[in-house]
């Protein structure tokens, strides 16, 4: 068996626009779990207990079932209480409550890192709590959390390939349509393997970038 | 008219010096079943300026911070700044926001300095007079200038803190400690993470501001410091204070054994 380019430019617009729906997944749900879960990690910090018990039992939960479920969970079972919605929406839902709980963890490792003297200074100089974390904590912690986040922003891109199990037509769901429609594997799946490299070269890209601006001087 | 001006009540000036700005009654503190502090009292008048000494681990660190609260004083504990109590006997009731109110009138100036590496000197001075509105940001620059001016780094104003040695980085917290204009200054062990060479500059500044008047407590490893500056000093074994008084006779004719020997390994070499 050959491989045949040929085959890739044919379905160009069919696999683009799978890939158009896969970034457009991934944009929303990095966009949205961002402040997300910043707010989910500072929750877990708090002095308030029931908050950080709260935000740690989400935590906890989420993270101890597997995506596909949860996505199951958002296409099937929401229709069934009646909530109809997208199969985009349905998955876009299910991935920032799971992406949600991963980052946050990602996040409060960064604000952990920050040295308890700048706590304590803070504290000494009487500053409020939100302008502590605004000023102080966030710029500090932003340079150690840069690793963390764009890793789970390079796995976060790769799950969104599960959202073809729940009817997204996104990348992966673009490519295998195309390889039963033809009995051709190798071509399609190529392609999806390139753009997923360049996805994550990408977001790569975008890190070194962010890295750079956020370093402490 | 002309005559209240030219005769100042002599005694407005006599309650001015002798003015409580800090009292501590009975503080104690624990750290689980380890009971640091046994029922400090202490109380200093306003422009006094006292040293505190003692071993590792006998409390005198955790007595300074316990009077800002950054670390909470057991119950029962009163502590007093300016005639009014910090935070409450109970713990449980005191108020983030009121002890926030508190804690500027009360600078402290920490071993490890403690400044906001994100920051530039000059911000790093603003940021709590900012935080408080205690005036318009151009104010509030010239304020901080001026206090940079003072400890001497109107060069490195807009250094960041990786950028100025240890000793400028603790010559900086103090600018920044001044900026809310404290009561009350607590330096803890303020030069113990210091290069040697770059302890004095750091000890000029503090010697200005106890010669400006202001009421300042040390937790302190500088015998010789300590003696010239200090009022008070005080001598701390096992969380309580063992021995109190001036400079000459604490510190060259002590009463107690443990000062004793306690100084005679501080002071070699002195």
């Amino acid at each position: 068996m050959s491989f045949d380019p040929t085959l890739i430019v044919e379905a160009w617009p069919q696999l683009m626009r799978g890939l158009e729906t896969t970034v457009w997944l991934f944009l929303a749900v990095m966009i949205l779990c961002t402040p997300l879960s910043l707010l989910v990690a500072l929750a877990r910090l708090s002095r308030r207990r029931w908050l950080s018990r709260a935000a740690g039992t989400y935590v906890n939960v989420i993270r101890a079932l597997p995506l596909l479920v949860i996505l199951f969970f958002t296409f099937y079972g929401l229709p069934s209480l009646g909530i109809f919605v997208s199969p985009f929406t349905a998955a876009l839902g299910g991935m920032v409550l799971v992406t949600t709980a991963y980052l946050a963890e990602d996040l409060r490792a960064g604000l952990m890192a920050v040295p308890r003297g700048q706590f304590e200074a803070a504290d000494a100089l009487g500053l409020p709590q939100a302008r502590f974390v605004r000023r102080v904590l966030i710029p500090q912690a932003l340079p150690i959390m840069c690793g963390p986040y764009f890793t789970r922003a390079i796995v976060t891109v790769k799950a969104t390939s599960i959202a073809s199990l729940v009817a997204v037509s996104e990348l992966t769901s673009a490519s295998m349509a195309k390889v039963t429609e033809t009995y051709r594997a190798m071509e399609y799946l190529a392609f999806a393997a390139v753009a997923y490299i360049l996805l994550s070269a990408l977001i790569a890209v975008v890190q070194a970038v962010v890295q750079r601006r956020v370093r402490l001087p | 008219m002309k005559d209240t001006v030219m005769h100042p009540e002599p005694a407005t000036v006599v309650d001015h010096q002798s003015k409580r700005m800090l009292e501590l009654i009975g503080l104690r503190k624990s750290f689980g079943a380890n009971q640091v502090l046994k029922g400090v009292d202490l109380s200093m008048n306003q422009g006094e300026v006292v040293s505190i000494i003692g071993a590792s681990g006998s409390g005198k660190s955790t007595l300074l911070r316990c009077i800002n609260w950054l670390e909470t004083p057991d119950k029962g504990s009163t502590i007093m700044v300016d005639g009014r109590q910090v935070g409450h006997d109970d713990p449980a009731r005191a108020s983030r926001r009121d002890l926030a109110r508190r804690r500027t009138e009360i600078g402290m100036v920490f071993q490890h300095f403690n400044l906001f590496p994100n920051m530039t000197a000059i911000e790093n001075v603003m940021e709590a007079p900012l935080a408080h509105g205690r005036g318009t940001k151009p104010e509030i620059r010239a304020l901080a200038e001026e206090l940079l001016a003072r400890v001497g780094l109107s060069e490195r104003m807009t250094h960041h803190p990786s950028q100025l040695s240890g000793g400028q980085q603790q010559r900086v917290a103090i600018a920044r400690a001044l900026a809310m204009k404290p009561k009350l200054m607590l330096f803890d062990e303020v030069t113990s993470a210091l290069d040697p060479e770059l302890v004095d500059e750091v000890l000029k500044v503090m010697k200005g501001l106890a010669e400006d008047g202001m009421t300042m407590l040390f937790v302190t490893h500088e015998m010789a410091f300590a003696e010239d500056v200090s009022d008070r000093i005080i001598f701390m074994a096992d969380g309580a204070i063992l021995e109190e008084g001036p400079p000459s006779e604490v510190l060259r004719k002590p009463r107690h054994d443990r000062t004793r020997s306690f100084l005679s390994r501080a002071m070699r070499g002195m």
